[in-house]
């Protein structure tokens, strides 16, 4: 099976997601710590999700 | 097929990975979002790019994997149906004057914190929380201090830590800002916006909510979000509200959502607003929220969650009713709307003292997740909008709902497509460039 290697090879250019971060862009795994998802009023209910 | 479960047991250390491909403005984009990587790729190259690749990074797991029925880490308390506003395009049904006030019973509060405390017990979680929401939670104000006193002391005598919440339109006394600020770990304000946008949404209460705002963020600038309820009226104004915020609240957390056509937002005139002018708002409201130090999300742009399900709604959610009713969704349980009762699982027994649940509605609720969705299945997109919100979408399609993709699944795809390219383009913390 290829790996993340090979697809590396095929790439001109290879971002780390969580770098949305730095952009404005609200990141589950930086801005929540363990959270995720949405526990209550999609998008903003001050729950963990959020 | 080797399942990636599997692979992880056998194999000990490489996982197997799938592989999102697309093509955004004549750019081959390609996601591995169990990787947590983009890359783009050569044209040429995009026949030859394989849909699952090994890697010695786990899968991730998320918090919700591994609990068993019924088993909730945290909760949410509906603690009232009244509210002290009157937004036009609130989801709650628009007659509140009409119906009958009622409040949460502590005894409530507490037996639900002691239940998802024995929860995390079983599970060996290192954490509970309670958040509060309404109505306007902030009317039941004992509660919210009995109830974050209550979790405390549970977490406590547990071992465990707590996190206590709330959600509210930001219309309260300055005594109640500053309990709120020194004791909650996160409050979420609804604030619209400037005067002339927020007062025409959430009844001139624009005076009240930028004092609370202010008396918060000045006790506890990091706790401090906002949700934007965005109408068709201030859609194209979405750039300079996020100004307004950053201005006034920089490095805060803005969450940003549509007016959805339900309860009072189906006829009022500040309504639903155009989903494709809606996310360009967005887009250009990026650089002013990074200018600030500002955050901004919406539900359908999930970067980096670990989760393939939109929201806690596949039986996840322990949310209570003011009546004691237990629902997935606390937009379907205050909503006379007829599908709303297929959210609700379960109710608070006064007599046996517990919580009891109706397996046939849990076991149908646990379905409802994208993968279920055909459309779904290879689309870039997914790990973002993980087919979004279910309870819009059963509003829109009562019956079929479940399986077919989003009413704005078109405008979800561009908007995804163009914030990848965003963060390829302005760099971020880019890793590695080639020729």
């Amino acid at each position: 099976m290829p790996t993340i290697e090979d697809l590396r090879q095929m790439a001109t250019t290879e971002v780390d997601i969580s770098s949305a971060n730095a952009l404005g862009i609200f990141t589950s795994n930086r801005d929540c710590g363990d959270n995720d998802g949405c526990d209550g009023d999609c998008g903003g209910d001050g729950s963990e999700g959020c | 097929m080797i399942l990636p479960s599997v692979c992880q047991i056998v194999s000990c250390a490489m996982s197997i990975h799938k592989t999102f491909i697309t093509t955004i403005n004549d750019r081959c984009i390609v996601i591995v979002p169990s990787l947590g990587k983009i890359f783009e790729i050569d044209n040429s190259l995009k026949g030859s790019i394989p849909a699952f690749i090994e890697s010695g990074d786990p899968l991730p797991v998320s918090r919700w994997d591994n609990l068993k029925d019924f088993q909730f880490l945290g909760v949410n308390f509906l603690l009232t149906n009244r509210c002290n506003l009157r937004c036009g395009y609130c989801y709650e049904d628009d007659k509140p004057c009409a119906s009958e006030a009622i409040f949460l019973k502590d005894e409530i509060i507490y037996a639900a914190i002691d239940y998802v405390a024995q929860c995390a017990l079983e599970v060996g979680a290192p954490r509970i929380y309670a958040n509060m929401f309404g109505g306007e939670p902030t009317l039941s104000f004992k509660s919210i201090q009995k109830g974050v006193n209550k979790l405390r002391s549970t977490a406590q005598k547990n071992g465990i830590i707590s996190r206590a919440t709330i959600t509210t339109n930001g219309v309260m006394d300055k005594d109640k800002a500053i309990w709120l600020a020194n004791n909650m770990d996160a409050i979420t304000i609804s604030f619209d916006g400037p005067p002339e946008i927020h007062n025409l949404h959430r009844s001139n209460s624009f005076d009240a909510v930028f004092k609370t705002a202010k008396t918060i963020f000045g006790i506890a600038t990091q706790k401090i979000s906002f949700r934007v309820t965005v109408s068709s009226m201030s859609v194209t104004k979405l750039p300079m509200i996020t100004e307004f915020l950053g201005k006034n609240f920089p490095k805060s957390r803005i969450f940003i959502e549509p007016v959805f056509s339900i309860g009072g937002g189906i006829n009022t005139k500040y309504g639903m607003p155009d989903h494709s002018a809606f996310f360009q708002g967005f887009l250009d409201s990026l650089p002013i929220a990074e200018n600030y130090g500002c955050k901004i999300k919406t539900s359908i742009l999930n970067i980096g969650a670990k989760s393939k399900q939109f929201c806690g709604a596949p039986g996840n959610n322990f949310m209570i009713a003011p009546d004691g009713r237990v629902s997935v969704c606390n937009r379907m349980v205050t909503n006379s709307n007829p599908i709303g009762d297929k959210f609700t699982y379960g109710k608070f027994d006064e007599k046996l003292k517990i919580f009891v649940f109706d397996a046939e509605k849990y076991n149908w609720l646990k379905t409802l997740r994208p993968n279920i969705i055909p459309a779904c299945e290879n689309c870039f997109a997914s790990s973002n909008c993980r087919g979004d919100c279910v309870a819009n979408k059963a509003i829109v399609d009562p019956v079929s709902f479940p399986t077919t993709p989003s009413y704005r699944c078109q405008e979800i795809r561009e908007f995804i497509g163009k914030i990848l390219l965003y963060i390829i383009d302005h760099g971020g913390e880019q890793i590695e460039w080639r020729e």
